[in-house]
């Protein structure tokens, strides 16, 4: 059975440079089966237009969204049927945990919180902080990608594209620092040859292109130094991260070379799916290249952006696009749906799509467990709750676990805005921080005056184990 | 490690030997480094010791048992403290006499020193380099014409601007480079613009995306498909125009051949496509397509300063106008061609050539940026005001783009017209509000408004379009839209005759062309306190067909009484007197505010019967009053305006004590039926620290002291200091003093000439030495 342990002694066998040691280290270590050494794996799915939180309540729970609550719920999923959107977790309902009533109210944005929504910054359009997906990409990662990211559409590279679908895209989600936006991949066709390419070109080809991209760093170092020894000491050090770059870029090849045999073994097959335009193909196609570039070591973190405002999901039936459904209240879709029900059956095609990919990272055995045990996927949205919620309730799925660092398999709903008890989204950020083994301050992004008065320092101690 | 030069001498008051080099930096009479004994100890003596020896209440030493050094990490939090108070002049208390400037410097600068011989410096250094450090040098001795030092600027590298990069035509690829620095000031700051693995990652995603649609295109179709090996000479001649494309000029002829070993190497590796791809993206990732180079590749002088080569001063010249290359610039293009780009005259000449050819956004953008970044009124939109309040304070329209409009025209009035420019923008009564922003063109449209057979030409004009075109007038939507057009041009008819028969000037309207923006009603005017009308209402204001036209002196007086400005500093439910304040604090008296302490609390309490004012007052406890003093007296003379920038005089209440904002029929009627109380506007304030006994003091308002402030030396000056920043890229140096003591002179010897500050600056030396 193909299993990660043997896939990275195959790894471990070939041979490489210097700079891959701490890749093949790190790859040695996971191998070792011990659980503080197995790697730790994030999904980030940040949909658009809001999460309707009554589609997250567990059976026999109350909804008390209208009333100032300020009781936390804290019940185990074991002894709650789950809301109907939910039947694909049914069978690792121990791995699911359903988080309501965290506020993020400060990252205010138009629709969106933009990189606000991982950065805890009132940052929609312009990235003035790291994401959290990008911190731990830094601190997980020791394959090719940091963090890889694939988006429906976004603010365009290039007008000049034939649509949004076929190019790389910037949805304002992540960012590695302030003012450095992460691409995401559009084209599930592109993300595939950038991730998997090398499963379908042959040695020659392979050589070639690691060939050439050699001799393109080369160049660019050599080209630079000749620059660089005209430099003061202090423009030195600041272009010295500008010539780096080309060493990184460089190892990243590199390090996909070694993966080679990997990526043969576990690229998904090419079929004319990655040719569709139907947005529930396309998501599909996301999701099954991210379980993958996960299961292959290609990255540790991946972050997906399965609709934007302006998507229509035709292939539901559906006529309006995203944002019209948030306002279509009674009126109908083509298909006769109404406002909510359009957006709860959107909701159920991420879901469905999230449950697969932790049924299939749960089927691989991995240390003493699974991989799903070292994985958390978290869904939310960019926007927090509903479609112009204010952000004073945004809801989180998260599935996995985290070497039981995490309780999971719980509902819970926070104290309301401004209650005593009320915790928000940098809260639960910092909680994923600490899991993945990062060390975190007090707070995490940029506090909320309204809520001067509460405690708001540390994890979620509800889902610290 | 040798510390860097460029940052030693922008944090030390003045230059010491301790700068590296073959010539000595030194001022002419330049006295040793200061020490504790000669410079800190009787500073503190004089000024500090009186109330903060012996132990304080807290048990903590005080500062007469300082040790004199920052090892420990107790005593160096300390000193930094004391560096604090100095550098904002918190101490001593404003009622105390102020010390004597030089000798402030020197005890600051013995703590600095202190700093980086206790490996303490580099978090310091860094923040320094940011604009909003910028104020951070002595004002008093850069402008005290005691610093005889050459000055320059470092030899360096400085990213491309997002602009610079839009410019470049890279199709509409998304700028791999952002600013980091603040929004409130000069954004372009080369120590701050940083590229790293992320943006070259950006820079190869978008040369990929850029070479696939070529491909795409065909464009290396004959390239790909040709049968035979290309020669060399095909393949130098596809390096000059793909070089040229990509890097904006021509190769030189060691470039050339790098590139061909390059392309002939890939070619052999990954076969002729792909490996012209891959020399392809080299030039896009190249230093040259990143960066303006300026590294000083001129002759050396004696006081080992570089002059930037005239390659390098042609590119300079360019981007610190434009944001283009200078082989898109007709002057700078002639003068390389004509070899005449050498020298400071040669710049000077040049500057002044483009300069005098009309400054406006499309000819010299950078000259328009700068006024926006400077004054801020640009970013009156981004102040969000709910429509539910425009609707109850009857604003009727909230035009920000126009408004930002207006004041871009007022800026550009003036300096063209220049004189006394700095002077003009900050307390002229002189508006544009309505209009083309071309007196002869103002005048073509009232005339065309006021002929008898308007509506027929402007039928005839649509229908002469038609033909133009060749659209079929007789077709339904050619009729349809004729009807359109003689429909409006008769309602056009009726309000210009209504006018005409109230004594008034008609306003015409006109339609957005090449030249102007277009304007067809007077709704949105209500902001400058001018009565708004839409364009079927009967016109109350007697548009004036000439302008800039007066405003009421008691009302305006310069940018910073227009609408956009106050909108722009304003927050979405009210004025924001401490943004205003400061902003007058830092960009016309060059002071210095504290950064905000991390656990103070900036939210202004809310009681419906109280003013801002009244609200504001618990700031003038003394723990915020330290660094608030320095900001509400200058912000809060601005409570004589709204926050829609409308001038007013009295605030209403209530029966129940409430203020009323609601304005219009309603608040006219409660007005009438005397259920409102009012009360006097209080926009009293007081200016501090100009450097200038006639200009400190008490002040009723805005108007008074922008009349006080925009006259005055300090404003001058510091206006300069910040146009210096911009075109430099970095914060001033103290070795920059004759660059703006020359460049101040040119201002005031040319009547107050915006150009000859401009041509000062770009032909100094800070501009064209490199060290």
């Amino acid at each position: 059975m193909l299993t990660r342990r043997s896939a990275i002694h195959s790894i471990t066998a070939s041979s490489a440079s210097l700079a891959m040691a701490p890749f093949l280290r790190s790859a040695a270590a996971h191998a070792s089966g011990r659980p503080e050494a197995l790697p730790k794996r994030f999904v980030f799915v940040l949909k658009s237009s809001g999460f309707d939180k009554e589609n997250l309540l567990p059976a026999g729970l109350e909804d008390q969204w209208s009333k100032d609550r300020d009781k936390l719920v804290d019940v185990s999923l074991a002894d709650h049927a789950l809301p109907d959107n939910f039947e694909p977790f049914e069978e690792i309902k121990d791995q699911l945990t359903v988080i309501q009533g965290l506020s993020g109210k400060n990252f205010v944005g138009n629709h969106t919180a933009g990189y606000g929504a991982l950065s805890c910054h009132h940052s929609e359009q312009v990235a003035i902080a790291p994401t959290i997906d990008c911190m731990l990409g830094d601190h997980l990662s020791a394959g090719p990608y940091k963090m890889y990211g694939m988006a429906m559409n976004g603010p365009l590279l290039e007008q000049y594209t034939k649509g949004p679908d076929d190019s790389y895209c910037y949805p304002n989600i992540s960012a590695m620092k302030a003012g450095q936006p992460v691409a995401f991949q559009a084209s599930p066709k592109k993300a595939y040859m950038e991730l998997f390419g090398s499963a379908v070109a042959s040695p020659a080809q392979l050589k070639r292109e690691l060939k050439l991209t050699t001799n393109l760093m080369d160049f660019m170092k050599d080209d630079a130094r000749r620059i660089e020894r005209r430099l003061s000491q202090e423009d030195k050090q600041r272009f010295a991260r500008y010539t780096e770059a080309f060493e990184a870029l460089r190892l990243r090849e590199q390090k996909k070379a070694v993966l080679n045999d990997r990526i043969k073994q576990t690229a998904p097959e090419i079929t004319d799916k990655y040719t569709s335009q139907a947005p529930s193909v396309r998501i599909g196609l996301h999701f099954e290249l991210a379980t993958t570039a996960l299961i292959t070591g290609l990255t540790n973190v991946i972050t997906l952006r399965p609709d934007t405002l302006g998507i229509i999901y035709s292939d539901l039936g559906v006529s309006q696009h995203v944002h019209a459904l948030g306002h279509l209240g009674d009126g109908t879709t083509g298909n006769g749906w109404n406002g909510p029900r359009a957006r709860k059956e959107i909701d159920k095609l991420h879901l469905g799509c999230v449950a697969k990919m932790a049924r299939k990272l749960k089927s691989i055995p991995e240390g003493d467990g699974t991989m799903l045990d070292n994985t958390m996927i978290v869904y939310t949205s960019c926007t927090g709750g509903q479609h112009h919620d204010g952000q004073r309730d945004w809801p989180f799925v998260l599935v996995g676990g985290m070497s039981e660092k995490m309780k999971m398999g719980r509902y819970l709903q926070y104290p309301s805005y401004q209650q005593a008890g009320h915790r928000t989204i940098a809260n639960l950020y910092m909680s994923l921080l600490q899991v993945a083994g990062m060390k975190t301050d007090a707070h995490f992004g940029q506090l909320d005056s309204q809520l001067k008065d509460l405690d708001l320092a540390g994890p979620l101690a509800e889902l610290m184990a | 490690m040798p510390l860097p030069r460029f940052a030693l001498i922008s944090i030390y008051g003045i230059l010491f030997a301790i700068v590296p080099g073959p010539a000595p930096l030194l001022c002419a009479a330049a006295p040793g480094p200061p020490t504790f004994d000669t410079a800190v100890r009787p500073f503190l003596n004089e000024y500090c010791f009186e109330c903060h020896s012996g132990q304080n209440a807290a048990g903590k030493p005080g500062l007469s048992e300082l040790k004199p050094d920052l090892v420990e990490d107790a005593e160096a939090q300390a000193w930094m403290q004391v560096l604090q108070v100095l550098q904002f002049d918190d101490m001593p208390p404003p009622e105390e006499d102020r010390p004597d400037p030089a000798a402030k410097a020197e005890v600051i600068e013995w703590i600095e020193r202190q700093m980086e011989s206790s490996g303490r410096g580099e978090v310091h250094r860094a923040k320094l380099l940011k604009p909003e450090y910028g104020n951070y040098v002595s004002h008093e001795l850069l402008f005290s014409g005691t610093v005889t030092t050459p000055p320059f600027s470092p030899s360096r590298l400085w990213r491309f601007s997002p602009q610079i990069f839009k410019g470049k035509g890279i199709r509409d690829a998304k700028s791999p480079f952002s600013f980091v620095t603040s929004e409130g000031g000069v954004r372009d700051y080369s120590a701050t613009s940083g590229v790293d693995r992320s943006t070259v990652e950006m820079i190869l995603i978008n040369t990929n995306q850029l070479l696939d649609l070529r491909t795409e295109d065909g464009d290396f179709k004959n390239f790909a498909d040709r049968q035979e090996t290309p020669t060399d000479e095909q393949l130098e001649e596809l390096i000059r125009i793909e070089f040229r494309r990509a890097v904006g000029r021509l190769p030189a002829e060691q470039e050339q051949h790098k590139y061909l070993v390059f392309l002939k190497k890939n070619i052999a590796d990954g076969g002729r496509m792909e490996g012209l791809k891959t020399t392809l993206k080299a030039m896009y990732l190249s230093t040259e397509s990143i960066y303006r180079m300026e590294l000083g590749l001129g002759p050396k002088d004696k006081h080992g300063r570089r002059h930037l080569s005239p390659d390098e001063l042609s590119y300079a010249v360019a981007y610190a106008l434009t944001d283009h290359s200078p082989e898109r610039n007709d002057v700078i293009r002639r003068a390389i061609r004509g070899r005449n780009l050498s020298t400071r005259p040669d710049i000077a000449l040049v500057v002044q050539e483009m300069l005098d050819a009309g400054m406006n956004p499309r000819s010299t953008p950078r000259i328009s940026r700068f006024f926006e970044e400077f004054f801020g009124y640009n970013k009156a939109d981004k102040v969000f005001k709910d429509m539910a309040r425009v609707r109850e304070e009857d604003i009727k329209q909230w035009n920000t783009n126009r408004l930002m409009y207006e004041a871009e025209q007022l800026v550009e009035y003036f300096i063209n017209r220049d004189q006394d420019v700095i002077e003009q923008l900050l307390t002229s009564n002189q508006f544009y509000v309505a209009h083309p922003g071309n007196n002869q063109i103002a005048r073509e449209y009232l005339t065309e408004s006021l002929r008898p057979d308007y509506v027929e030409l402007k039928v005839s004009q649509r229908l002469d379009a038609f033909i133009q075109a060749k659209r079929d007038p007789e077709r339904q939507q050619e009729k349809e839209e004729l009807d359109r057009i003689r429909r409006q041009a008769e309602e056009r008819a009726k309000v210009t005759g209504w006018a005409i028969e109230d004594g008034l000037r008609p306003f015409p309207g006109w339609p957005y062309t090449r030249q102007i923006r277009g304007q067809s009603d007077l709704i949105y005017i209500g902001v400058y306190n001018l009565p708004p009308t839409s364009r079927v209402e009967r016109q109350h204001w007697d548009w004036p067909v000439e302008q800039p036209f007066e405003m009421p002196t008691d009302q305006r007086a310069g940018i910073l009484t227009h609408p956009a400005w106050l909108a722009a500093h304003s927050v979405n439910d009210g004025n924001d007197p401490v943004r205003r304040g400061r902003w007058v604090q830092e960009k016309l008296l060059a002071g210095v505010i504290q950064d905000v302490p991390p656990d103070v609390d900036a939210n202004v309490p809310n009681d419906p019967h109280k003013t801002l004012r009244e609200r504001m007052e618990p700031l003038r406890a003394e723990r915020c009053w330290r660094c608030h003093r320095k900001m509400n007296p200058l912000g809060e003379p601005f409570e004589m305006f709204d926050d829609w920038g409308r001038y007013r005089t009295h605030v209403y209440f209530d029966k129940e004590g409430k203020i009323v904002h609601r304005r219009g029929q309603q608040f006219d009627k409660w007005l009438a039926e005397g259920k409102l109380t009012e009360r006097t506007i209080d926009a009293s304030g007081e200016i501090r620290g100009s450097g200038d006994p006639q200009v400190d003091g008490k002040v009723t308002n805005a108007i008074d002291m922008i009349h006080r402030i925009g006259r005055s030396d300090r404003a001058r000056q510091s206006f300069i200091r910040h146009l210096f920043r911009y075109f430099m890229g970095r914060n001033e140096m103290l070795s920059d003093s004759m660059t703006l003591v020359a460049a101040e002179k040119a201002y005031l010897d040319n009547g107050g000439s915006f150009k000859a500050l401009v041509v000062s600056l770009l032909s100094s030396d800070s501009f064209v030495y490199r060290r």
